[in-house]
């Protein structure tokens, strides 16, 4: 199997803090990641440095076989796409306008969108259930509306790896297990796998099928959801005490 | 309801095309009015053919460079304030924010005060604000990196400085230059002796500035975002920095410190529903040179033979404008 992303012997560090270190997992086509762990981490750093957003301390990260530094920055643009956990927007952009930006690695600096990209935009919208806003201005959208644009130009941006920064973040129910359960097509479909930061245990529980865990203190745990996502590995991550019901197919964790 | 999808499809279009109406028919106005009233005919045929009646030489060797002058100018300060508010990711953000007239403008006082005129005093004007650019820039990135906040900062401490300084000028200057000082610190084309350098830059500042236009697009959803897309956030904002740079020292050259242009002509293309750089960009530049057209015509006639200074008639019209479009209803600010 082709590996999408591999990593080797990483150590991530901030403000001379080392949140991992040694650390080895490979992401294959198909395959959904979630990194868990308490606020402050590391989860957010880790995920900027799998991006190559920020300088690690030592090993290597590889898309498709190819170091991360050896890459060209649009290359790398196609080869995986982050979602960030906050938005901030000082200026009005149209919905349609943000969700484009994601074709921007597609694009060659003089030229601009084709039909092509603004079909892929427009599907990326409806698949988001936001189809009808392209013309609205982003800052008039709520913050479930604005965090589903997001996703949508995450889509535009058809990247082989989707690094996901809490993507359930300000969005209802309905629309989490919606955004999810596309989530889980998209990987499907093949060449894809996903790597997301999750606090919700019971949509880790769910939909991935690996788990990373960071222990805050350089420990970090991989490897398959059924064999880590259990009450004692969670306790000590969260330093928490936590029941865990099984109900039919579904297994649930909540804090005692 | 928030600007209807179908309404707002040729938005764009229908508000490019009239900025682009609006661009001559100020010029026109500009070249018709003054202290001899030329007929339409009149300034057409001195702008087709050189002929030597009056009307002629009042329409190409006075008020065609004057009005030229003047467009130029203020499509330069609404492209450097575009320019200026994504490279700051801020909206108060103006062309003047990061010091850059405060230089001019002291380097253009002294001049005066050595009884320099012409040439020599647009040419410290331009030296003074290149020297300014170069000290912002330079303390700003004095550690290795540099963050907007940084620039923002510096730019802003630095200003005050020249600030102080113009005070300090002002202050001790001989009574006999202190209105024509005044009259550059608040903004006058009647220092006009070529439109060429305004033209030129204005040219081609806004074909660099379209071909960044898409990434510009990028870079205003942050720069964690932009460097995710596979932009070269480092390249693109030293490029944002020097051009804006220099057209506004080419601005502040032509004209002296014009306030409030490139602050609010980008933000009033925003209110007219354009957020896409590739739109917003022709559009600041046509609107800002419009304006300033028009202002400049009010300045030397509604007083005349006196004349007022430009800034202040740019205010007068650019603030009622400004609140009115912002206390509309279905805005994008």
């Amino acid at each position: 199997m082709n590996a999408l992303l591999t990593v080797l012997s990483l150590q991530v560090s901030i403000a001379g803090r080392v949140i991992c270190t040694n650390l080895d997992f490979t992401a294959n086509p198909g395959e959904c990641w979630g990194i868990l762990g308490i606020n402050g981490s590391g989860k957010t750093t880790l995920l900027h440095t799998l991006a190559g957003l920020r300088d690690r301390g030592a090993g290597e990260i590889h898309y498709r076989g190819a170091a991360i530094e050896k890459t060209n920055k649009l290359e790398l643009a196609k080869q995986r796409g982050i979602l960030f956990q906050d938005n901030s927007d000082p200026f009005p952009a149209t919905v349609l306008e943000t969700v484009l930006i994601g074709r921007h690695p597609y694009i060659k600096s003089w030229q601009w969108e084709t039909a092509d990209d603004i079909t892929i935009a427009k599907n990326a919208l409806r698949a988001v259930d936001l189809d009808g806003m392209e013309n609205r201005f982003i800052n008039t959208l709520s913050g479930g509306e604005r965090q589903r644009t997001a996703v949508a130009a995450l889509f535009a941006q058809q990247p082989a790896v989707y690094l996901l920064d809490e993507p359930t973040n300000h969005l209802d129910i309905r629309h989490q297990i919606k955004l999810m359960r596309m989530f889980e097509g998209i990987k499907n479909q093949g060449n894809t796998a996903l790597v997301m930061i999750l606090h919700d245990l019971n949509l880790a529980a769910r939909f991935c099928d690996h788990v990373l865990m960071l222990f805050g203190n350089g420990k970090t745990l991989c490897g398959k959801t059924p064999d880590l996502l259990n009450t004692t590995h969670l306790e000590e991550l969260y330093g928490h005490p936590i029941h865990c019901i099984r109900n039919h197919a579904q297994t649930a964790f909540i804090p005692a | 309801m928030p600007f209807h999808p179908d309404t707002n499809r040729h938005r764009k279009n229908y508000v490019l095309i009239g900025l682009l109406t609006l661009a001559p028919i100020a010029i026109l106005i500009a070249l018709m009015v003054g202290s001899v009233s030329i007929s339409t005919q009149d300034v057409f045929a001195s702008l087709l053919g050189r002929q030597t009646t009056p009307s002629s030489q009042i329409v190409q060797d006075l008020r065609l460079p004057r009005a030229l002058g003047a467009f130029s100018c203020g499509a330069l300060l609404a492209l450097a304030g575009v320019l200026m508010q994504v490279l700051l990711r801020n909206p108060l953000a103006d062309p003047y924010v990061l010091g850059i007239s405060g230089g001019a403008a002291v380097a253009a006082l002294l001049a005066i005060l050595a009884g320099a005129s012409g040439w020599l005093l647009t040419g410290s004007a331009f030296a003074g604000s290149l020297l300014s650019m170069f000290i912002v820039f330079g303390l700003a990135q004095a550690r290795g990196s540099w963050s907007p906040t940084r620039l923002l900062l510096t730019g802003v401490v630095v200003a005050a400085g020249w600030g102080a300084l113009v005070s300090f000028i002002l202050a001790i200057a001989p009574a006999k230059n202190l209105h024509s000082m005044l009259f550059w610190l608040m903004g006058d084309l009647g220092y006009v002796n070529t439109v060429w350098p305004g033209i030129t830059v204005m040219t081609l500042g806004l074909i660099a500035a379209m071909l960044a236009a898409r990434r510009l697009n990028i870079l205003l959803h942050g720069p964690l975002q932009a460097n995710a897309l596979g932009v070269d956030v480092g390249k693109l904002r030293l490029m944002i920095y020097l051009l804006a740079s220099l057209m506004t020292a080419t601005a502040v050259t032509i004209a002296g410190s014009i306030g409030f242009a490139g602050l609010i002509v980008p933000h009033l293309i925003r209110l007219l529903g354009i957020t896409d750089h590739r739109w917003l960009l022709p559009g600041s530049a046509l609107l800002g040179g419009s304006l300033l057209v028009i202002a400049d015509t009010f300045a030397r006639t509604i007083m005349a033979p006196q004349q007022l200074p430009v800034g202040v008639i740019m205010a007068m019209i650019g603030v009622p404008l400004f609140l009115y479009l912002l206390h509309r209803s279905n805005k994008p600010l």
